[in-house]
């Protein structure tokens, strides 16, 4: 496996994992500690995350930066039941090649100060793995993950995408969340395959490291797909690629397919990891419209027969626990046969294609992260000029996603403009959740009942750009 | 080099980001020697991909493929020499 930097080879990896323990050991964060492991896509990352694995640590997994100050907005808290910090440092450009044999120069490990118990998931000898939901302002909850469940479910994304230890799979595609971790990188560790992990999503990057890694199975999303079909090699021979579902046209997945090589469309959740599949040998039209049979041991059923779409249940034998709250305690402890609420609509096909139509709340999909209007809503009704807002994603996307408007009502007698408010998204916000417009109005449209008429609000943002 | 020609296409370019990138910095606060990724300016996956579009619409000129990699967009004064150099018809320099 490798970042294009430092490598590691499957031989060499119990020692690197041992090397590992031992540091974290040395440091008082043995094996009974619980983590939180801030992770980037690199080699070093790879390796720490399979050494908490293997020695089946209860763990946080957070999104890192690869700096121990914090330089980015996205980053998560670390929970008040984690013991630890542990981040995973970026290598310096000066860093020689073996910087990747001393655990002390890419880890950076402290005692956390605001610990307060260990997790009521916490039960000894199944090591539980904590992700957090990607609502991303917030209202995120902390999943668990049974560690063992966590590999089956890999095994079943195995069987489904077909990986081999002959392939090169390249993972633009973050691994600390569950696509990239639990569909992508652990089935290709399962299947023995060369592994190339890559930061950030960066089509210069990524066309780099395509060049030198020759991958021939890659884990994308539809915007990495939209940016290859636009500047990648045509022609380069990718024996398959698998993409996160999140509405991609369907003439772009036919583009892509005819270009690139066979095209699949994955469908999971923080929750249930990898769900349901489009099947390789399916024609392309099939692939282009929608999702194979759920995988090994899944079943899906819509809430009713509503020819329009219902709402997208689950039942998973590898699905999650629970959810957690920041202190440790259970929000929700999954029972035995507990159908899991998607929170998606979907339609099924007269030939068995599952299509997946959007959220069933007002939720959207943005650059890959799910964000929710109310949460935007709730945060610019903290800046101080702003008394209400009320956010609306319209049908158009650009290419973080659909569309956001806010309308918000200025607090009485303060001056500020539409621009100067969005100004201030961007020191507030997530880049993915600041609005693309913001209108100023004196009063916001009520339904008979006092809710919010969002369907005029919706003509209005149409009118208004 | 052409270091005047070069200097005014790091000025269009501060331009382009600043005006028409959706990244609320301005001209000011781009150097010219600054990285355009993580650890500087910090453009993200779409704004590179706004970004490459936008110079491409701006000088008139497509990347070939081979040019698309890291090493033109490094910062500023290297992507303006490469700009410079494909509008000069360069390709031999253009292409590094």
């Amino acid at each position: 496996m490798t970042d294009g930097r430092f490598t590691c080879a499957y031989g060499d990896l119990p020692g690197r994992l041992d090397d590992i323990c031992r540091y974290l050991d040395t440091l008082g964060a043995g094996a009974d500690a619980v983590p939180a492991l801030e992770c980037i896509n690199s080699t070093a990352g790879v390796l720490t995350l399979l050494a908490l694995l293997r020695r089946g640590s209860h763990f946080l997994l957070n999104p890192g930066s690869g700096n121990v100050e914090p330089t980015d907005s996205n980053l998560k808290p670390v929970a008040r039941f984690c013991t630890h910090r542990i981040v995973v440092l970026r290598a310096p450009p000066e860093a020689p090649p073996d910087w990747l044999e001393t655990p002390g120069n890419f880890l950076s490990v402290s005692r956390h100060a605001d610990y307060l118990g260990p997790p009521e998931a916490c039960d000894p000898g199944i090591g539980n793995l904590y992700i957090r939901t990607s609502g991303s302002l917030g209202t995120t909850k902390i999943v668990v993950h049974g560690q063992t469940r966590l590999f089956h479910n890999a095994d079943s994304c195995l069987d489904r995408l077909g990986l081999e230890a002959e392939d090169r799979v390249t993972l633009p595609v973050p691994i600390f969340h569950m696509y990239g971790l639990g569909a992508g990188f652990l089935p290709a560790l399962l299947a023995g395959a060369s592994i190339h992990v890559e930061e950030h999503g960066n089509i210069l990057r990524y066309l780099d490291n395509e060049r030198r890694f020759q991958p021939n199975v890659a884990f994308l999303n539809p915007l990495l797909c939209g940016m290859l079909l636009r500047w990648g090699r045509f022609g380069s021979s990718y024996r398959r690629v698998v993409t996160s579902t999140q509405a991609m046209r369907e003439e772009m997945f036919r583009d892509f397919d005819d270009n690139f090589g066979n095209l699949i469309s994955l469908y999971g959740s923080t929750e249930m990891g990898a769900i349901t599949a489009s099947l390789s040998q399916q024609s392309q039209d099939k692939r282009a419209a929608g999702l194979g049979p759920p995988l090994r041991g899944v079943t899906l059923r819509l809430e009713d027969d509503n020819k329009d779409g219902a709402e997208l249940l689950c039942l998973h034998p590898y699905g999650y626990r629970g959810y957690l709250d920041e202190a440790g305690h259970w929000l929700h402890r999954c029972a035995e046969g507990e159908w899991y609420r998607s929170g998606d609509w979907a339609r099924q096909r007269n030939d068995g294609i599952l299509v997946i139509l959007g959220r069933a709340n007002s939720s959207v999909n943005r650059g890959g992260y799910l964000v929710f209007l109310g949460d935007i809503e709730n945060e610019l009704e903290k800046l101080p000029e702003i008394s209400q807002a009320a956010v609306i994603a319209s049908d158009e996307e650009d290419h973080r996603g659909r569309r956001l408007t806010a309308f918000c009502i200025p607090k009485q007698g303060v001056t500020t403009t539409a621009d100067a408010l969005r100004a201030a998204c961007f020191r507030h916000l997530p880049k993915h959740s600041i609005p693309d417009h913001i209108h100023l109005l004196s009063s916001l449209p009520l339904l008979p009942s006092g809710k919010l008429d969002r369907k005029t609000l919706l003509l209005h943002s149409k009118e208004l750009i | 080099m052409n270091t005047e020609k070069t200097e005014n296409i790091v000025d269009q370019l501060r331009h382009i980001i600043a005006d028409q990138l959706d990244v609320n910095l301005s001209v000011a606060e781009i150097s010219p020697d600054t990285p355009l990724f993580e650890g500087g300016i910090g453009l993200d996956s779409v704004a590179i991909m706004e970004f490459i579009t936008l110079i491409e619409e701006n000088f008139g000129f497509e990347f070939a493929r081979d040019e698309l990699n890291l090493k033109p967009f490094e910062n500023l004064r290297v992507l303006s020499e490469f700009v410079n150099s494909k509008l000069s018809g360069d390709t031999a320099s253009a292409s590094t």
